[in-house]
């Protein structure tokens, strides 16, 4: 096989004024000095707290139904479903019209727990929620297991926040559907829809290699010219639904 | 002879400024955190006291009561007179400086100045440089890796970057050898400023000479061990460079040394380049005690100025390589500023 010669243009060797560098570092300087006058990201703590999605996943609840009875009916699926083995339940009877037994124990051990969720799915009974309570102090780790009294206390406290439920999850999950683009041909295509960012920024916009015709073959997809140079991979029009 | 007046000015002078100096570099550490914390976004250090300007106090008091440790393998005299003397210079350099106009008192003519050396650049030089052997003892008699380093990489930036420093000073000094006193008294240099260009440019040397004006500011931040060329201290290679095996108020007398020098580094380029207290218009203040005030003002905005930029350089500029500073201070500023002090010198003569 006879070589093949690939001409790489090399960018053009900096002029006189650029290797003075002062100019860039001005340049620096100013922007260091734009973000003192920016805004400020911190969030002040114990002042002000952070606003969580729906899902977030906090400190468990036990849910109370419309009589103020335990909406639990100790069947253990959320205790075989943790992966984390951090549930423990101890049923008792009743002869309640809509139920036989109820837990007598039902203990989460929150410093096992790895805080999944997987309960909250597994409940048949929508007894179980995750609340945006983040704060878990104790003194000892015997504090830190839950127990009825405590699950109990915490829907009390929290039934009027939003909550990860487990039977219906709310309109997040089906406001943000997923959108489900084309497939992809190659790893980097892949890569390329995760971060649709392509071509090279230069100093000279026209270095940068047109990508039209890798990016040809993504269907639905279109790439324009960016404002600050480079390419930019968009959907075009309306995404598909699988 | 000295006046009376003069004794008094600056006996009051020096007191005032050594009682000040030190609590000046601990504002100054929380002036830099919460510079920096607004260049990065944040809101830097806010809890203690109003708006968090006690957090020196805390940070002064929190290093006055860690336990002071010195490592059995130190060479302990040389361990212990270290620190002090990256401090010491930083207070000693101050008394050259002027930091306002002259004035009259009771008819004897009075230099706001701790003293008017006749050898003020020389001194200043002389005795600015001398904080370096602070950061050279102390590494070396830590006995240990890191400081070691630290100070090996203090001692050769130095040596490289004195020369371009002492080069530009040179070129002030040369500029200021047209005028009637000692170009070398810092009080002759600033005086020379105070006069115009057509009446309006102020002769000011950073319009005088800006390469100079370039070069000393780029080496000072060498002299001072500031980022870009932090290369002692560098955190993250060197463990904190020379001052690693140090602990509670010698390794603050490090730090504050630190800032003193930036301070003081400060007040000298403003004296040597920017016209010291002089501003333009500055002369048709009628009442001298007002004019003397305003000229302290003026002097204090410049050198907070430039305290200023050490922080904002700091969080521009990345660290310089170990070559990168070389090839920089030795085939950059040493033949610019060699160039520059000849040029300066031939046009003195040439340009009546």
């Amino acid at each position: 096989m006879a070589a093949r010669t690939v001409l790489v243009k090399r960018p053009e060797k900096l002029t006189w004024w650029e290797r003075l560098y002062l100019p860039a570092i001005l340049d620096g300087l100013r922007l260091t000095l734009k973000h003192m006058f920016g805004e400020r990201v911190t969030v002040q703590y114990p002042d002000e707290e952070k606003v969580f999605p729906p899902i977030y996943r906090g400190v468990h609840r036990l849910n109370k139904d419309d009589l103020g009875r335990i909406k639990c009916v100790a069947c253990e699926m959320c205790a075989a479903a943790c992966p984390a083995h951090c549930i423990t339940i101890k049923a008792q009877e009743v002869d309640w019209p809509d139920r036989d037994k109820i837990p007598k124990i039902f203990e989460i051990d929150e410093l096992k727990c790895i805080f999944c969720g997987w309960c909250i799915e597994a409940c048949p009974e929508d007894a179980i929620h995750m609340t945006q309570h983040y704060r878990l102090v104790a003194r000892t780790r015997e504090d830190m297991i839950f127990g009825l009294d405590k699950l109990l206390a915490i829907y009390d406290e929290t039934k009027d926040q939003p909550a990860l439920r487990g039977v219906d999850f709310g309109d997040f999950r089906t406001a943000r559907k997923r959108e489900i683009g084309p497939d992809a041909e190659s790893p980097s295509d892949v890569q390329r829809m995760a971060y649709p960012v392509v071509g090279v920024v230069t100093r000279d916009k026209r270095l940068a290699p047109a990508p039209t015709e890798h990016l040809s073959k993504l269907e639905g997809f279109e790439v324009k010219r960016h404002e600050k140079g480079g390419y930019r991979l968009s959907r075009r029009g309306e995404t598909r639904e699988r | 002879m000295i006046s009376q007046e003069q004794l008094i000015v600056s006996l009051v002078l020096g007191l005032v400024m050594f009682g000040t100096y030190l609590p000046a570099a601990g504002l100054y550490t929380f002036y830099e955190r919460k510079v920096s914390a607004w260049m990065q976004n944040r809101y830097g250090p806010n809890r203690v006291g109003p708006k968090g300007y006690f957090q020196f106090v805390a940070d002064g008091v929190k290093f006055f009561l860690k336990e002071d440790i010195i490592p059995d393998y130190v060479n302990k005299p040389v361990y212990l007179i270290a620190p002090a003397l990256v401090m010491v210079p930083a207070l000693i350099v101050f008394s050259a400086i002027p930091i306002g106009m002259s004035f009259t008192w009771n008819g004897q003519l009075v230099n706001l100045q701790v003293t008017d050396l006749n050898v003020g650049v020389l001194f200043l030089l002389a005795v600015g440089s001398l904080g370096v052997y602070g950061i050279v003892l102390g590494s070396w008699a830590s006995n240990s890796k890191y400081p070691l380093f630290g100070g090996l990489r203090a001692s050769a930036q130095m040596i490289s970057y004195e020369l371009a420093l002492g080069l530009s000073v040179v070129t002030v000094v040369l500029i200021t050898s047209n005028s009637a006193g000692n170009p070398l008294s810092l009080l002759t240099i600033v005086d020379h400023q105070t006069e115009y260009w057509f009446g309006i440019i102020p002769k000011w040397n950073l319009f005088a000479n800006p390469l100079a004006f370039v070069i000393f500011l780029v080496t000072s931040y060498a002299e001072t061990n500031r980022l870009p060329f932090d290369l002692a201290e560098a955190e993250q290679e060197l463990v904190g460079g020379y001052h690693t095996e140090y602990s509670s108020m010698k390794f603050a007398m490090f730090t504050l040394g630190e800032y003193m020098n930036m301070i003081t580094m400060s007040m000298f380029t403003v004296v040597l380049f920017l016209g010291g207290w002089h501003f333009p218009g500055i002369e048709v203040i009628p009442s001298q005690a007002l004019s003397v005030i305003v000229s302290i003002g003026v002097f204090a905005v410049k050198v907070l100025f430039f305290a200023f930029l050490f922080i904002l350089v700091r969080w521009t500029l990345p660290r310089f390589r170990y070559d990168q500073l070389m090839v920089l201070s030795w085939k950059v500023l040493l033949p610019v500023a060699l160039a520059n002090t000849f040029a300066t010198a031939v046009w003195l003569v040439v340009v009546p």
